[in-house]
Parts: C-alpha cells; structure tokens; sequence
C-alpha cells in the first residue's frame, strides 16, 4: 500500500467512526472542535519555540530592550571609574566579576549627560562583540515575552541608526541590535 | 619586486596551495594507519616541499618557514608519530586560514605564521626531541619533558590573574576595615562597661584567618603567574629556521649558537617580540655576515658565527643578537647621516651617537633594498617596537669584529610592576620600568624654554609636561612633583600631584568598545579596587620627548614633524617616504585609510599625505573623519592622486592642498609641505 492510499483510507475510516450514531450537528461539532485543538496546538508550539525573552531598560525618556540571550547580569550601579580622552558615550568604567567593563551611556547620544545616581540606576551588561559592556539605565522595568511577529520594524528614531534598531514592541519599546549599535558607536567614537 | 607582479604571485599561490593542503590532509589522513610507510611519508614529504618552494617564491616568507618546519619533521622521523600528525593537522589548519587571509587581505599574515610555527614546534618538543641538530656547532636544545608545556587557554590564564588580583583587592579592603574594627574593639574593650573582650578577640580571629587567606591567594596569583611563563627555548627553536633560511638566500655560511633557553618569559610576549628577533638574525646574516672569501682575506678563518642569548635581569628578560661579523662602518654611517641632513657636516658625534644614528628612521647605509632583510623594514622599526614595550634597544659594535644588538622586555604582558600617581581626581598607573626618578618641583628649577617648561636632571634638560594636561583632565591646582621616564631615547618628566604607591597590577587591554583609546595602553585594577588608566609611555614621548643628549646649554632641538604616508600602492608609498625622509621628516605609512585612523588614534602625526582610491577607507572619508574629529581636525592634509577631476572634491572634504600623480613634482610637494606644516595648516 503506498503512503498516499494509507492515508486516504485513514481519513476515510475518521470520517465513518465519526460518523456513527452522530447527527450531523454533533459531526460538526466533533469537527470544530478537532480543528481548534489542532490549531491551539500550533501555537503552543509557536509560543515555546519563537518567543523572544527581552529586558527592557529605561534610558532617558526612552524604553529600550536587549535580548535575555545577550544579557549577563543587571548590577546595581557600584564605583564607576573615569578613562581620561574616551569618548562621551563611554568614559567610564566599572569592576565586573573582577574585570574592567566599559560603561555605555546612551544618554550621550541623545546629548544629555549621565543620568543622576539613584537607588534604581542600574548597568544591564551585555556581551559586546568579544567583550562586555555596561549600559547605563534610570532602571529596569522587566523582562518579559513577545513573538518575533510583534516586533515592528522601524528605520526612523531619533538618536539611533536604522542598523541599531531591531524594531518597536508594543508599548514603544526599542528593541536594540548591538551589531548595529557597535557600529554606530564606533562612528561617534571615531 | 614589483607590486602588480608580487600580487599576481599571491593570487597564483593562494589557488594552487589551496589545492596543495587539500592533498596534504589526504596524505595525513592515509598515514594515520601506517605511520611508517616510506611510500605515504615521501609523498607527504613531496607535497610539503612543493608548497614550501611555492610560498617562498611569493614572497611569502613566514609561510614558507612554517611549510619548511613540517617538512622537516615528516623527513626526519622513520615514521611520523601520532603527536606528531596531530601537530601537522594543527598547522594545516593555520596554514589553510593563512592562504584565506592572503586571497582576502592580498598580503601574508606573518604574524599568524610564525605563532603557528612556534606552536608546531613546541608541540613536537613536548613529546621529547625531534628535530636533532644537524652538526656540532649548534647548541639549541630541545625542552625536556617535565619542563613541557602544552597547550593553555591563554585567555582563560589571564581571566584567572584578574579575577586573583580583584579577590585581593577586595581582601585587602576587607582586612583594612577589619584591623580598624580590631583596633575599635580594644579601646572599647579596656573602657568600662564596653564591649565583652570575647567579642574582641573573635575579631582577632576572623583577622587571622583573613591574613591566612591573603597568603593562600598570594600563592595562587604566583601560580598562576608562573603558568603564563615558558621557557625561551621554543622561541629561540623557531629562529634556527630563519637563520639557516638567511644562509642560504644570502649564499653565506654560518653557524648559530643559542644561550638562556631555560629562561621563562610570559608566551604573549614572547608572540610580540618573535618577529624583531626574526629581523635581527635576519639583519645580522645580511649585513654582519662576511663571505668565505672577505672573511679569508681579514685572517678570520672559521665562518662566522651568530649568538641568541636570554638572560633574566628581574622584571626584564635581556634578549641579545651578537655576530663576529664585519661589524658597522662609523664612517659610512657618519657620511649617510649628513648625506640625509641627519646630521650637520659640522656636528661632532661620540662613537655611540654615531651607532645609534643606525637606529633612527630612514637610516641605511646599503644602497640596494635585499629582499631579505629589506623591504621597507629596518632597525628604526624593531626600535620603535621595543619602545613601545617600554624598552630600548642598544647597539654596539666594532669595525671588523661585529655587532650586538640588545634589548630589555617585560617579563609578562598581563601583570606588571607599576607606579600608581595621581594628578587632580584621577589616578594613573605608569610603568615602573619607564620611571627614572620623582622629586619634588618645590625645588626643582623650572624653566621656560621655545614655550615648554623644562626642569634640569642629571646634568641635563627635560621637558615637563603636566600629566593632567597630557589627557585632557582639569585640574584645581597646579603639579607638584616630576615623574621622570624614559622611553627608548628620550626623557620626559611627567607633573603630578603625587606618586601613591608602587604595586604589580594585572593590566588588561580597554577592549569594547574603545579599542582606540589614546594614550591609553590598558587597564590595571588596583589593590584598593580603582580601576586606573595604564600611561601609554611611548605614545606620551612621541607627543613631547627631548634626545637624551640635550645639554643643559642648549636650546630645546628642533622638532622633527612627522608625517603620515597612506596610499595602496607601494610604489607611491615608498616613492613619497623616501622624498620625505631624504630631508629630515619622520615618516609613517599606511595601506589604506582604515590603517591611517589607527595611526592618527595614536597620536603624534603632524600632516598627512593620502591618496583617494583605497580599499576600506578612502581618500575621502579620511578626510571627512579627520575634520569631523576633535583630536585631528587641524592635522594638514594633502591629497595625492591620479585623477584631475578630484581637486574639488579632495578641498572640500578638508585637504589644504592636491596633488596629481602623473605630475608629481617633489619640489613642489616638498614645499608645500613644509607651507602646512609652518602654518599649522591654514
């Protein structure tokens, strides 16, 4: 028997089992409710192998998020250390797990200062290319869940390239690309 | 050799040892069964040889001393062993990425080939000797297999120094408040009514144990530090090849003898200084080296002989190329040096001004560029290295009985002996082993001179300049006290506030995303948990050193202006350095406009000459990114092409000045450089 006539004569004892004793109200409901199993199971599928985990980060009046994947650790902000001629964006530094770590303040893009120091500033570090980095934040808000389909794709912000940007999350947040932003930050360094 | 030829040649040779190393890893995979079957081993030994000639018919030197050290083993043993085929497979492999870099960079990766030829050969030495000397003459010696050492996630070596030296740093601070509590609770303790002297001496305890701790970690972190070292015998393995290479390009004979193979170096610097040792055999064959007949002629009846030596001198490890060769015409060297306006036809020199002169930029006394030693690279280049290792290279030599080249390196890379200072807030880490003396400026006599301050030490004058100013910081109050360094041959007193104290710190590159930080050449974390700014000595110099021989009589030297070469063809890039450097410019070069940032990055550079059409960064966006920037935007630019139509384009972009190739006139060129650079480039 080829496969293709297994499968017809499966379907065909499906619909006479079906069938049996049923009016074709309850055939009809047997049906439905086949089908939305089947699609509720597709999402659940969807959900576990797609969703993106993301912390999101508040940096000046701005949300933006980084990927739980490229995230270390979230510290709160500790002795910070000035490095004389480095660019604003990245002129200070800090010990990581005993490890100098540059300290990004993407403040400076939007030309502001760092922000002042509170219970809340937090440095959310990412791993950078072959290195780490510390991005300086007014506080974290979370982490949470989204589908890749939910992200919108955006070319326009105000302070960051369109290779920096991964797109908008519902709410406005930011979801950096840190190739993209290395990129941009190697411009405004140069 | 020209250019458009040496490239067609790497294209060619990139194709056909693509096809080579496949058929190689073929021949070691057959060989794995039966390692002894002469037939497999020969035809292994065939391809090898093949891809050797090949490589070094390309120019492709470094490759083809590695192909060689392969063939070398394969020839040498009745049958191949399997740490040995491990170990070919392993530098197949750099070979295979070495051949990828060529197609895609269109030059060799020397220094990727020369570490993998040091690796290869440390992998066959751990086993135990495989290569036997081929005669008596040579001393090299193979490491013994307790002295072995394999291979170490070196990163990983130096991850754990850190993470040692921040767990000190941390102890420290904890032991500092504890021994304070401990003191609290003594007083308190003796008071009436105060703390229960249990509780005191529980503090006294807890002390204890944490002085247990600082000595175990102490030990740790001296482990630790030890495994980073290996002994030189591997790097000084490697330079046989280069030196029998050299013998038999230059058609001399020779023998070479290697001392101080047992002493231990950190293995990232060995991987720095390999290719300046390269160059002085190199050099030292070429140019030291008498022919059969010469050397007959001066009554020298052996063939001459070359010695590597190693000797550990504390923190440094003194590195010595010493040859029983012709040794180096002063008067050749005085007369090229006026020749060059390197020196005035009145100026008197000691015998050793006059050899250093060999050192500085430009110099040579051979009128033919060799292919072995020659192309473009000469003593001012490994000099300027070993500066920028906070070393000095020294030179002596005597007519008709050779020459030695010396030079002191650090021990380790990744920790080191440093000065902790301090001007204004910040706190700075210099490196002890560029510091000279500190003294006070209360009474030190400061002078004024050509606009820069200057204090006198040892008999001699020295520019000061305030740390604080050098890195752009504003401080309250003026310095107090001078730092004197030195750096290869120039002194320069740093004004400070104070020096705090002196510690061995690990040092750790900037990294992300600041990989162009200026006058910055690290990290050190300190023992009280700052992080502080490593002082980049040799670029500091290169922005205000004074020679060393500077009376106290004169006036501070002329400034020697310095000027950045970049063009991709490297005929127009010799063409123009040599027009520069023939009147008394130092002169750097650069491939293309990616390069030029670096060089500009560093520091230092007083014009620069480019062309437009280069790979990465073009003529055009250097320019653009030069005036865009705060550091470089005054730096003059003149913009040297083959198109007409770019004049525009090029002023626009922030050139003062174009240049067409086709109608190159080093007059003109010279003067304008010399307008630019005398009005800052207005």
């Amino acid at each position: 028997m080829s496969e293709a006539e297994w499968l017809r004569q499966r379907v065909l004892e499906s619909q006479r089992v079906t069938r049996l004793g049923r009016s074709e109200d309850e055939v009809d409901r047997i049906k439905r409710e086949r089908a939305r199993r089947f699609a509720e199971s597709r999402q659940e599928k969807e959900r576990e192998s797609d969703l993106l985990t993301l912390v999101t980060f508040k940096v000046g009046e701005e949300l933006l998020a980084v990927e739980a994947t490229r995230t270390i650790a979230i510290v709160s902000e500790g002795r910070r250390f000035p490095l004389p001629l480095a660019p604003p964006h990245a002129d200070t530094v800090f010990a990581f797990r005993g490890e100098p770590v540059v300290v990004v303040a993407l403040h400076s893009l939007m030309g502001h200062g760092p922000p002042p120091c509170s219970r809340e500033t937090r440095l959310v570090v990412v791993h950078w290319r072959k290195g780490k980095v510390g991005f300086l934040c007014e506080h974290v808000e979370g982490v949470s869940e989204t589908r890749p389909g939910d992200i919108a794709p955006t070319d326009r912000h105000a302070w960051l390239q369109p290779d920096a940007i991964r797109g908008v999350l519902p709410g406005g947040v930011t979801l950096l690309d840190l190739e993209g932003l290395a990129r941009q930050l190697d411009e405004a360094s140069s | 050799m020209k250019e458009d030829l040496l490239a067609e040649l790497l294209r060619i040779y990139a194709t056909e040892a693509a096809e080579l190393f496949d058929r190689i890893r073929d021949a070691l995979r057959a060989l794995r069964p039966d390692p002894a079957n002469p037939d497999q081993r020969r035809g292994l030994r065939r391809l090898l040889h093949t891809a050797k000639g090949g490589a070094y018919s390309a120019g492709l030197a470094a490759m083809g001393d590695l192909v060689h050290s392969l063939e070398e083993s394969v020839a040498e043993q009745a049958a191949v062993d399997t740490q040995t085929l491990l170990a070919l497979e392993s530098a197949l492999r750099a070979l295979e990425e070495g051949i990828q870099t060529i197609a895609r960079e269109g030059q060799e990766p020397t220094e990727a080939m020369l570490a993998a030829r040091e690796d290869f050969l440390l992998e066959l030495s751990s086993e135990g000797p495989v290569t036997k000397p081929r005669d008596e003459s040579r001393t090299l010696e193979v490491a013994r297999p307790e002295e072995a050492v394999g291979r170490i996630n070196l990163a990983e070596l130096e991850g754990l120094a850190t993470r040692i030296v921040a767990a000190q740093s941390s102890l420290s601070r904890l032991g500092q408040e504890l021994r304070e509590l401990f003191a609290w609770s003594r007083r308190e303790a003796r008071q009436e009514g105060g703390i229960d002297p249990a509780a005191c001496a529980r503090i006294e305890n807890s002390l204890s144990l944490l002085n247990e701790l600082e000595a175990s970690l102490q030990a740790a972190s001296e482990d630790s530090n030890r495994m980073r070292l290996r002994p030189v015998r591997g790097l000084l393995e490697g330079l046989r090849t280069s030196f029998e290479d050299a013998l038999q390009r230059t058609e001399k004979r020779g023998s070479l003898r290697v001392k101080g193979g047992e002493v231990l170096l950190d293995r990232r610097m060995a991987e720095r200084i390999r290719g300046l040792l390269v160059h002085l055999v190199r050099n030292a064959v070429d140019h030291g080296f008498e022919s059969e007949e010469e050397r007959a002629t001066t009554g020298k009846g052996a063939p001459p002989q070359l010695e590597l030596g190693c000797v550990a001198r504390g923190i440094r490890v003194e590195f010595t190329v010493k040859d029983d060769g012709r040794g180096i015409d002063l008067e050749e060297v005085l007369k090229r040096a006026r020749e060059r306006d390197l020196l005035s036809s009145e100026e008197q020199v000691s015998e050793a001004e006059a050899l250093r002169l060999v050192l500085r930029a430009g110099f040579s006394t051979r009128d033919e560029v060799t292919l072995l030693s020659g192309r473009g690279v000469g003593l001012d280049a490994v000099r300027e290295a070993v500066e920028a290792l906070n070393g000095r290279l020294e030179i002596d030599s005597e007519r008709g009985r050779g020459t030695t080249l010396s030079f002191q390196v650090p021990v380790s890379l990744a920790t080191e002996r440093m000065l902790v200072v301090k001007r204004g807030e910040q706190c700075f880490a210099v490196p002890l082993v560029a510091a000279v003396r500190l003294f006070s400026l209360a009474q030190a006599e400061i002078e004024v001179v050509g606009g820069e301050r200057t204090v006198i030490f040892e008999g001699q004058r020295v520019v000061l300049r305030d740390l604080g100013a050098i890195y752009g910081l504003s401080c309250a109050h003026p310095d107090s006290a001078a730092l004197v360094t030195e750096v290869g041959e120039s002194q320069l007193a740093l004004g400070v506030d104070a020096v705090l104290e002196e510690q061995e710190v690990a040092v750790r590159s900037v990294g992300e995303p600041l990989l162009q930080l200026p006058l910055v050449a690290g990290l050190a974390h300190l023992r009280d948990g700052t992080i502080a700014p490593v002082t980049d000595l040799s670029q500091v110099h290169r922005a205000g050193a004074v020679p060393l021989r500077a009376q106290v009589a004169d006036s501070l030297p002329q400034r020697v202006y310095r000027i950045l070469v970049v063009d991709d063809s490297l005929t127009t890039r010799t063409l123009e350095r040599n027009v520069l450097q023939h009147v008394g410019y130092e002169v750097v070069v650069a491939v293309d406009g990616k390069e030029a940032l670096r060089h500009l990055a560093r520091g230092g550079i007083d014009l620069v000459i480019t062309d437009y059409e280069m790979p990465y960064v073009d003529g055009i966006e250097l320019l653009q990114t030069m005036r865009a920037h705060a550091s470089y935007m005054r730096i003059p630019a003149i913009m040297v092409t083959s198109r007409g139509d770019m004049k525009n384009q090029a002023l626009a972009a922030g050139a003062q000045h174009h240049v067409l190739k086709r109608a190159f006139d080093q007059e003109e060129l010279l003067d304008t450089v010399a307008r630019l650079l005398a009005s800052g480039g207005e």
